[in-house]
């Protein structure tokens, strides 16, 4: 079986990216077919034809049914959304974009061009109710949704009808893979082939219709369930919840270790199959260990199962996200820092008591906050119940840029009494931006349920089928959310503002700004004298104080946006992404130091090279950030470290150091500047080398030259 | 009151756990391989001077870390003995409060400062240069009974611990003077563990005394020679 898993994976990754027009195609013979029809039921139906008509591939990973496209890599093109590539992706993959050109055939593209909605990347940035589709089964749910006889509403009546035809539509995908294994069983001569094709088309035969029965059709309803969800259109950061707490009940199954870990290795390849965008990360999150609302661990012997899968499989995406709270099995605990401490760069860790802590503040309940997951590159949402709070529909609150706008258009800096009043103009570019963020966050999730519902994700969300709305609009906990960016470069500016223009009065904010605006030519004396001011992120309060100004700022602006718009809460999360990337190719200079077309820091910590005072300075700034109170969308704070400073004890005493006095997300990096100048060298003996880069992670190999130079700048200064 | 030259968090190697070190400036030696030959002089532009409360608070920011490392702070040099009265008072500060006090020295200092600070310290990281008197004169400009007397009082006298360190220097005592200092520790009212150090030539010529053309490097073989001989003296040595 391990021999398998290795093959299945180095197959996968070994395959270049090519493209499949089969879902392309069907969606728009079903699309044509169906017009006139509401848009539930017509995407319904162009799902269920397309489930029923594309290319069941069990030969790439014959350990589990499920594909989204006909062969491993070929890309699954979604035109309800457009045809094109993500700007991050096509940013993250050199090469990739562009890469549909010439390949779509003229009258799909011409038929989509004034259909589609927009958004590359789909909506996505959710977690089903995963527990009910392995434990209760779809044929369930088609007799919830069946129960409303008498529905008055005829949008709703039509909503049901919809979720009851894409459900149905994924019991018969899973009765085909059932016939195909059994015919391509009965043609296999390879022992171990042959006897996986038979376990799958049992599993194909019970899930996801009905409850699973083991371990195996648990993970195998998952499997189905989360293809199915990208196949009908949802894009990036489509996540799989919890799936050690949701396949517990199956954990007492007499299976040994290896077997266990094994078959977890081919789930993880199943969903690292997921085509959407051929080899461009997904951002797709799996979550174990964590707390109930108790404090009871709910780490398993599959919490382990995962953490050695992801060991062994080494690819970016999925993503394994480890649930950290004080009472976790010690053992779960120490291996997740053994793999880190080897430089593995997984699992990332997400903090229990403050993360739930920021939900609860949200208006959600205990219960639903602590069963909590990452649903995108570290949003948090709840499975099948809390989702809003990631995708940033209503905006991003892009501190560096609100900044330079603030001090460029303004007529005379040197009016300026002072860095509060800085911040004063900066508020108030943040409120207009917040209130447009907020109207355009309406408008579009309108937009998005009235042209791209998407009946069959809905019907896995509480709440939907009763309310027969789409889970744009349908669901109980509404939590506004909106991205954060920039607020380590704004905080390092303000921080050189209020030393050189007000304390030292050494320059005028004019000059400052006069110099940001010329890119610092002629101006390297002051550039220089900038980089000595205090930075945020080496526990200096001179400049961590302006990150929590900035932060606080942003709450009143958005306080104020959220009784404006009749809105209980909002939650924020710091998402990079490689985001970091495409704000500052858009960005001047800024009063940071930062030149124009730079990068912007990579997480919520420190600028790269800046940290000057350590991984702890750096830890115990970011705790001055009130998690709970501040991020309750979450964070990314990436902590890079040097092999010889990363023994795992030290690194457990990090962990549990910044998560028991309130950290929120850390993401540790085990970095050698040398090995990974070799991996640029030598791609091919490193294969297996999996980094964090800002907010999504992947193989070294698979990066852009210039986020391979912002790994090994960072490793670089990690070892000063 | 200390003279500080500089404090440097997150450090691995100079204690157990996640450590701070202060450096403290001033040292009465002239070892011509000296990494912080800025720490010599007993004043320096670049040193800070701290009132106890004040360096206290700002040692205390990476308590949490020392807490879930059983790590504490470190007093370096610079020789932290040459400025007892100040580091007496600001150990027994950290020693009210709970931390790990860790002491690295040359022991080249009154004997009065070993026995100030003898109770304050938790562990003592004792670097034992050389034995012999002229080797130790020629090295480092001191006289070496002084660091041998106090080391053999705090062996003899308490039962303080201590680490010795011995960095191996090319030409100095990574031969037969490696030898010498096995078999006077194991003749020692009682035997500690010894950690074999490599020394280098990261301060690249910034000393004084730095001797042209000449690497602190020990020969090829060295550290596993002095390794043997501490073994055969009895000694616990990595």
């Amino acid at each position: 079986m391990r021999r398998l898993v290795r093959s299945i994976r180095d197959a996968l990754l070994g395959t270049a990216d090519t493209v499949c027009l089969e879902r392309a195609r069907l969606v728009t013979e079903a699309w044509r077919e169906h017009e006139g029809e509401p848009a539930a039921l017509r995407r319904a139906h162009a799902f269920a034809h397309v489930l029923a008509h594309m290319t069941l591939d069990l030969s790439s990973n014959p350990v589990f049914a499920g594909n989204t496209s006909s062969r491993p890599r070929a890309w699954m093109l979604v035109p309800e959304h457009g045809f094109g590539v993500d700007p991050q992706i096509a940013l993250e993959n050199p090469g990739l974009e562009g890469h549909l050109e010439g390949r779509l055939p003229a009258e799909i593209v011409e038929y989509w061009r004034e259909r589609s909605v927009g958004g590359h990347a789909g909506i996505g940035h959710l977690a089903v109710d995963m527990g009910r589709a392995v434990h209760e089964g779809l044929e369930s749910i088609v007799a919830e949704a069946e129960a409303f006889p008498d529905e008055p509403d005829p949008e709703k009546r039509d909503y049901r009808r919809a979720m009851v035809v894409a459900l149905r539509a994924v019991i018969d995908w899973a009765h085909r893979y059932a016939e195909a294994a059994e015919a391509a069983a009965r043609r296999e001569s390879d022992p171990l082939r042959r006897s996986a094709h038979l376990r799958v088309a049992r599993a194909c035969r019970q899930v996801p219709a009905r409850p699973a029965r083991d371990l195996f059709e648990g993970l195998q309803a998952m499997v189905l369930v989360h293809l199915a969800t990208a196949i009908e259109g949802h894009g990036l950061s489509i996540s799989l919840g919890l799936p050690d707490s949701v396949l517990a009940p199956f954990v007492g199954e007499p299976v040994d270790r290896e077997s266990m870990t094994d078959l977890v290795a081919a789930f993880i390849l199943k969903v690292a199959a997921n085509s959407f965008q051929g080899r461009g990360s997904k951002t797709q999150a799996i979550t174990v260990g964590g707390a109930d609302h108790t404090g009871r661990d709910r780490s398993n012997a599959l919490t382990f199962a995962f953490l050695e899968a992801f060991d062994l499989v080494r690819v970016g995406d999925p993503h394994l996200f480890l649930r950290w709270h004080p009472d976790l099995d010690a053992s779960v605990k120490r291996a997740a820092a053994g793999m880190l401490s080897s430089g593995a760069s997984t699992p990332l860790l997400v903090n229990d008591p403050p993360t739930a802590a920021g939900l609860v503040a949200c208006g959600v309940r205990p219960e639903d906050a602590w069963d909590y997951c990452v649903i995108g590159c570290n949003e948090l949402g709840v499975p099948g119940r809390l989702h809003e709070t990631a995708a940033a529909r209503f905006g991003t609150i892009e501190y560096l840029g609100l900044l330079n706008e603030a001090l460029f258009s303004h007529p005379d800096p040197d009016s300026i009494n002072g860095t509060d009043e800085v911040l004063a103009l900066l508020e108030l570019e943040m409120l207009a931006r917040a209130r447009q963020g907020r109207r355009a966050g309406i408008e579009r999730i309108r937009q998005e349920a009235a042209c791209v519902p998407t009946p069959f994700t809905s019907a896995l969300m509480k709440g939907c089928v009763a309310r027969g709305r789409d889970m744009l609009v349908g669901m109980e906990y509404h939590v506004p959310g909106l991205y954060e960016r920039g607020l380590t470069n704004a905080a390092n500016a303000l921080a050189a503002i209020e030393k050189l223009a007000f304390e030292e009065r050494a320059v005028g904010l004019s000059r400052l700004v006069e110099a940001s605006r010329r890119n610092f030519e002629g101006a390297g004396e002051l550039r220089a004298r900038i980089a000595l001011a205090p930075k945020w992120g080496t526990d200096d309060d001179r400049a961590d104080r302006w990150a929590l100004r900035l932060v606080e700022t942003r709450e009143r602006v958005l306080n104020r946006v959220d009784g404006e718009f009749g809105h209980r809460a909002h939650a924020v999360c710091h998402v990079v992404r490689s985001l970091h990337h495409l704000d500052g190719r858009r960005l001047a200079a800024s009063c940071d130091g930062r030149l124009a077309g730079a990068p912007l820091a990579d997480s919520i910590g420190p600028q790269t090279g800046t940290a000057r005072a350590g991984p702890t300075a750096a830890l115990n700034s970011v705790l001055k950030l009130d998690a709970s109170r501040y991020y309750r969308g979450g964070y990314n704070l990436n902590l890079t470290l040097t092999r010889a400073n990363a023994p795992v004890e030290v690194v457990l005493a990090l962990i549990e150091a910044f998560f028991a006095d309130g950290g929120q997300e850390l993401q540790l990096a085990v970095l050698d500047a040398e090995a990974l100048r070799q991996a640029r060298v030598h791609p091919e003996r490193f294969g297996d080398l999996v980094v964090r880069f800002a907010g999504f992670s992947a193989r070294f190999i698979d990066m852009s030259p210039a986020e391979q130079q912002e790994l090994i700048e960072r490793a670089e200064a990690a070892a000063r | 009151m200390l003279t500080v030259s500089s404090i440097q968090r997150f450090c691995l190697r100079d204690g157990p756990g996640i450590r701070t070190v202060v450096f403290l400036q001033g040292c009465p030696l002239r070892c011509w391989w000296c990494h912080n030959p800025e720490m010599r002089p007993r004043e320096h532009p670049a040193a800070s001077h701290w009132e106890t409360a004040r360096l206290v608070d700002e040692l205390e920011r990476d308590l949490r870390y020392w807490r879930w490392s059983r790590g504490g702070v470190t007093f370096s040099g610079g020789e932290p003995l040459a400025q007892a009265g100040g580091l007496a008072e600001v150990l027994v500060a950290l020693g009210s409060r709970g931390h790990h006090r860790a002491v690295e020295t040359s022991g080249a200092a009154e004997p009065e400062a070993v026995r100030l600070l003898a109770p304050l310290v938790d562990l003592w990281l004792w670097d034992v240069k050389a034995v012999d008197p002229d080797a130790f004169r020629e090295a480092t400009g001191g006289d070496s009974s002084l660091p041998l007397g106090n080391l053999g009082w705090l062996l003899g006298r308490t039962d303080a611990r201590v680490v010795v360190r011995l960095a191996l220097v090319r030409g100095f005592n990574d031969g037969g003077e490696a030898g010498r200092i096995a078999r006077w520790l194991a003749s020692q009212p009682r035997r500690v563990p010894v950690e074999v150090l490599e020394g280098h030539d990261l301060a690249g010529g910034k000393s004084r005394d730095a001797r042209p053309g000449r690497s602190a490097r020990p020969e090829r073989g060295a550290v596993e020679a002095a390794l043997a001989a501490l073994r055969e003296a009895g000694l616990e040595a990595r």
